[in-house]
């Protein structure tokens, strides 16, 4: 088919065409590529400027190569962008982005083909194209979205990895917290809600309770383990420290009498704490021990210096009593020296009772089992009975007492044996270690807490670098050891730890040489109350 | 002032019509337990004081004869039991006025011999004193809920102490 003929076909087609002759002349431009390209036929036609259409600058089209069969040209000037046609014979397809063209550049799909006349040469080659830029722009679009899809794909897996890695790090440490919940030596129960639904025991508390843990899984603690106070009377629920917790309170720790499986009781000290979500209290988590040899130690240890105090009275009463009774001539009358000697007796063995009456006070106290006991007592009347007793010191030593009670001091719950103890021992002290002729004051005073007993000496003082040490048990000072060869060192220790366990404070102020003045500070509460073994004994100062 | 006065000299026989005078001397730290403050004892009456009964159960031997004898100083008529079934026994044989009982003995303790005492027609009534060097909350609530009157820590009372608290006893 010649040239002519084809453009017959070229000119009406709606695909952008031109055909240029084998001298790279344009033949033909058709109706479309003059609207597509703005350049119009009449003004291609005849010439070799095809390439104004697409570049800038002058380079072969397409077309051009193969019309020169410069085929090798191809790859290097349209290098990843081309391929040979597989439907029409010698035809080279190829996209290219046109940057000149248009207002942002075209990309543009071209097919090219070499014409061959009958005698099978070359006369031309016909380029056609295709505006693909939009359909670029969407398969850019396209393949934005796919790779974004791809990243997040990718995302996604990693998080739902890294979630596995979280799944199975959680799962692990949920199984460490529970071998070491499991393992705890303690007792341990979780409980949901005020009717102490049991969630979770641990297997020290099945072995406590005799329980089984899926047992009582989901029942109520009160119901399955009944509490008890010592004596056997039931503790109602309101009252059992996870309605306490649940409530807002924090009770210490402290000793209940619970019932197992069996129906055998066994003491245990327990201490509650809350499980809190969100401002919200949900539940509790119960420690539980099992106390049984600790009360059993307690009561053996108060046993065994109940028994050896008793052996070790034995004799001294003894003494005390016999001499009581040659002082009395009951045997017959003593002589001069025979008297001296037995009262020396005497003396010295009261001073050995007092002695065993004061390690048996500590040894009480450091148990922590002696009983306090508070009644309504007046502070004011206990003070002067215990001055009394000394009002023989007192005289012999020319000491001037001076007392100040404050009328509007109230009675106050203490229990009165203990405070005895402890004013004896402030007032037996100032009077020992202070010189003849000194003075004792004696107060008791309002203060910002409730009520202060005060007891001031003008005596030999404390020295400041012992005063840290004076409340030890067996400790004296050493200028007390030069004035009073007799001293236990126990009374202010005894003293204190009454105050202590009694909710009591005790301090001093003292200068060595001037005087001291020691302070009580006492609640309006008073003592609190506890019970015990045994009540302190009165020692003999 | 009956009777008449025996010398210090030719110490002391029980006696009817004895009066008896004696007298310590001030002693020590004066302060209340203080066995040898400025006290003249002085029985009027002997003939009174002699009829009251007192029973010491105690498995002490020196002990019980130190009771006995300055309880007999002061007139009373002592008898003595070493430990709680020869007590139980003197008690419903020899009735006495007011018994002094040790808690720890052979053969019978303090507690089961109060518990026997006040269980019997005979033991209901006679007033008891716990005399013993044991000084336990439990023990001291057990005597007294037990039917004692008083329970007393030997180590912390001198006999006049305790011949005081007799008396009181004794009405």
């Amino acid at each position: 088919m010649g040239a002519e003929a084809l453009c017959g076909i070229v000119y009406g087609s709606p695909i952008p065409q031109f055909v240029i002759d084998k001298n790279h002349m344009v033949v033909y431009w058709n109706q479309a590529l003059a609207e597509y390209s703005g350049m119009k036929s009449e003004d291609m036609i005849g010439t070799n400027r095809q390439w104004q259409a697409f570049y800038v600058y002058e380079r072969p089209c397409m077309a051009d190569l193969l019309v020169d069969q410069r085929i090798t040209m191809i790859p290097r000037l349209y290098k990843g962008k081309y391929s040979k046609s597989k439907l029409v014979p010698e035809a080279y397809e190829a996209t290219d982005f046109f940057p000149a063209m248009g207002k942002a550049g075209k990309w543009l799909y071209f097919t090219a083909a070499a014409i061959r006349d009958a005698h099978g040469d070359i006369v031309g080659a016909v380029e056609t194209l295709e505006d693909i830029t939009d359909r670029k722009a969407a398969e850019d679009e396209l393949r934005k979205r796919a790779s974004k899809l791809q990243d997040n794909k990718k995302a996604l897996i990693r998080a739902v990895q890294s979630l596995d890695i979280e799944k199975i790090a959680l799962a692990k440490e949920k199984a460490k917290a529970e071998a070491i919940l499991m393992s705890i030596g303690d007792g341990l129960v979780i409980t949901a809600g005020p009717e102490g639904r049991i969630l979770l025991t641990n297997a020290a508390f099945d072995r406590m309770t005799g329980w089984g843990a899926r047992e009582i899984a989901g029942r109520s603690l009160f119901e399955v383990m009944p509490c008890q106070d010592e004596k056997g009377a039931a503790v109602p629920s309101e009252k059992r420290f996870i309605s306490r917790v649940l409530a807002g309170e924090r009770p210490e720790t402290a000793t209940f009498y619970y019932v197992r499986k069996d129906g055998t009781r066994f003491p245990g000290a327990v201490t509650v704490t809350e499980i809190g979500f969100e401002g919200e209290r949900l539940g509790a988590v119960s420690v539980l021990r099992d106390v049984t040899r600790e009360i059993e130690m307690d009561r053996a240890k108060s046993e065994f210096i109940s028994l050896a105090s008793h052996q070790l009275r034995d004799a001294p009463t003894a003494i005390s009593w016999c001499a009581e009774a040659l002082l009395i001539a009951s045997q017959g009358p003593l002589n001069k020296g025979q008297k001296e000697y037995v009262e020396e007796i005497y003396r010295r063995n009261k001073g050995s009772i007092g002695l065993i009456n004061d390690l048996l006070n500590v040894s009480r106290i450091d148990l922590g089992t002696f009983i306090i006991e508070p009644e309504e007592v007046s502070l004011k009347d206990i003070c002067k009975s215990e001055l009394k007793q000394f009002e023989l010191p007192l005289k012999e030593k020319q000491l001037v007492l001076e007392e100040d009670y404050d009328a509007s001091i109230p009675p106050i719950n203490a229990d009165p044996q203990l405070v005895q103890v402890v004013f004896q021992n402030l007032i037996s002290n100032a009077i020992y270690y202070t010189p003849e002729g000194g003075r004792i004051t004696i107060g008791l005073l309002k203060s910002a807490g409730g009520i202060v007993f005060k007891v001031a000496d003008t005596g030999y003082g404390i020295p400041q670098d012992q005063q840290s040490k004076i409340f030890g048990r067996m400790f004296r000072a050493d200028n007390a050891k030069v004035v009073r060869s007799g001293g236990s060192g126990l009374g202010l220790y005894v003293a204190k730890s009454i105050l202590d366990q009694a909710g009591w404070k005790i301090r001093f102020e003292s200068r060595e040489g001037k005087g001291t003045v020691f302070y009580v500070d006492i609640p309006l509460s008073g003592m609190i109350s506890r019970p015990g073994q045994t009540k302190l004994t009165r020692g003999i100062v | 002032m009956n009777g008449y006065r025996r010398s210090l000299r030719n110490g002391f026989r029980r006696s009817n019509e004895a009066e008896v005078i004696f007298r310590g001397a001030p002693f020590g730290p004066a302060k209340a337990g203080n066995t040898f403050g400025k006290y003249i004892f002085y029985t009027k009456n002997m003939k009174a004081v002699l009829k009251k009964k007192v029973l010491v159960v105690d498995d002490e031997v020196f002990l019980a004869r130190v009771l006995r004898d300055r309880l007999a100083l002061e007139g009373f008529a002592v008898e003595r039991a070493a430990d709680g079934e020869e007590g139980l026994d003197k008690a419903f044989s020899i009735r006495p006025d007011i018994i002094l009982l040790d808690l720890v003995m052979p053969k019978m303790d303090g507690i089961t011999m109060l518990k026997k005492l006040r269980d019997d027609p005979r033991g209901k009534e006679v007033p008891v004193i716990v005399l013993s060097n044991l000084n336990n909350a439990q023990l001291i609530d057990q005597s007294l809920a037990g039917g004692a009157q008083e329970f007393l820590v030997k180590v912390n009372n001198s006999l006049d102490d305790v011949v005081r608290i007799v008396k009181k006893r004794l009405g």
